[in-house]
């Protein structure tokens, strides 16, 4: 996962910044309002990333952060530091966007077929026509561009799909990172991802078929 | 390049590997094992480059700038807020009752109906020309002894008037 803490030794830096999580709880838990928020400055900045990447709008984004914090605050005494302060904050973040989209509608678990239970051979003809097509963006996209066509196929993703892309394509968490965030296996998140993959591959030549590039054979037994 | 059981290491064992692979997820045995394999395979070193370049399309888009006293009022509304949840819409922060809420809202609304109720009363009791000091069951004594005072009123009038029917039919 990104840190924002600047050091040359990467496991000191995560001490440090724990330690600092750690007493700023604590002095919450006292009443201390500015340790509050020096907790919420430490981790805004993030959340608003997390959050931009489910919502088009500035105001949700903005509502779902800040409702992440209120339900922090809230929760603050079940705080365990068994996991960083920032798993901690970015579970109850997932939650409230997950929680949201199914308000809206949008159920995370009703959208997709089992997929842990499908396998990864169960994805479907269409699926199997494009894996082995190479897709990489167009080196002539803006980044920009590049952006907005990703998000766009992301956001015809089951929601199950799009978190593990978000938490691994984008912020950049490591397998074990995304299982203690969702409280699911490592194998589970392997195969989360395996499958979204395929789903955004697929969705993106739906909507994109000039992204479609040179085919190869696979593998051949070598 | 062999596995731990001595068994060559095919594509079919490197498929599977190579997202993790590419995810940096790999390592030991089978990370050494992948990386011989593809010193050896063209084709599975096609795979990686498919993997890889696939995760070209997850660039980093700009920031979200944070607005301007976001953490100032946040730590203002959970201060603010106690025991509760505070639940905002759109950009206009409401209060929610979570912890406790329900017993809470059940208490209010049952005050609320209670007053509504005392409410229709007194309207109706003033309007038939009653005071405050008249409701509820001190109104319904009020009416029954209304009704008694105009029963003897009744009774006294018909006596009187019987008395007269006598003295006249005496004449």
């Amino acid at each position: 996962m990104r840190t924002d803490d600047v050091s040359d030794d990467p496991a000191a830096a995560a001490a440090d910044a724990a330690a600092l999580d750690a007493r700023l709880v604590e002095r919450t838990l006292d009443g201390d309002p500015a340790a509050f928020e020096a907790l919420v400055t430490r981790y805004q900045r993030r959340l608003f990333g997390l959050a931009r990447h489910y919502s088009k709008s500035a105001a949700e984004v903005e509502d779902i952060v800040q409702d992440t914090f209120l339900k922090a605050y809230s929760r603050l005494a079940t705080f365990q530091q068994s996991s960083s302060f920032y798993t901690w904050l970015y579970r109850i973040a997932v939650n409230t966007i997950l929680d949201g989209m199914k308000r809206k509608g949008r159920s995370p678990v009703q959208a997709v077929e089992d997929p842990e239970l499908s396998g990864r051979s169960g994805h479907g003809a269409t699926d199997a026509t494009t894996e082995r097509l190479t897709i990489r963006p167009d080196a002539r996209l803006e980044r920009d561009e590049t952006s907005r066509i990703t998000r766009e196929v992301m956001d015809e993703l089951p929601d199950i799909f799009r978190t593990v892309l978000v938490m691994r394509e984008l912020e950049e968490m490591t397998y074990q990172e995304i299982a203690d965030t969702l409280e699911i296996s490592m194998g589970t998140v392997e195969s989360r991802l395996f499958r979204a993959r395929a789903r955004f591959k697929n969705k993106l030549l739906q909507l994109y078929p000039e992204f479609a590039g040179a085919s190869s054979d696979g593998p051949s037994g070598a | 390049m062999t596995d731990s059981n001595d068994r060559p290491f095919t594509c079919a064992d490197a498929e599977p590997l190579i997202p993790r692979f590419v995810d940096g997820e790999l390592s030991g045995a089978q990370g050494d094992a992948l990386r011989h394999h593809l010193m050896e395979c063209a084709a599975c070193r096609s795979l990686v480059q498919e993997e890889t370049s696939q995760r070209q399309w997850f660039v980093p888009s700009e920031e979200v700038p944070v607005p301007e006293g976001f953490a100032a009022r946040v730590t203002g509304l959970a201060f603010a807020g106690g025991g509760h949840e505070l639940t905002p819409v759109g950009s206009a922060p409401k209060l929610r009752l979570v912890s406790g809420g329900s017993h809470a809202v059940r208490f209010q609304m049952a005050l609320s109906a209670a007053a509504a109720v005392l409410l229709i009363v007194t309207g109706f009791l003033i309007a038939r020309g009653h005071t405050g000091a008249d409701i509820g069951g001190g109104g319904l004594q009020a009416d029954e002894s209304e009704l008694e005072r105009i029963e003897q009123e009744n009774a006294a009038e018909e006596e009187a008037l019987r008395k007269e029917a006598a003295e006249r039919s005496g004449r």
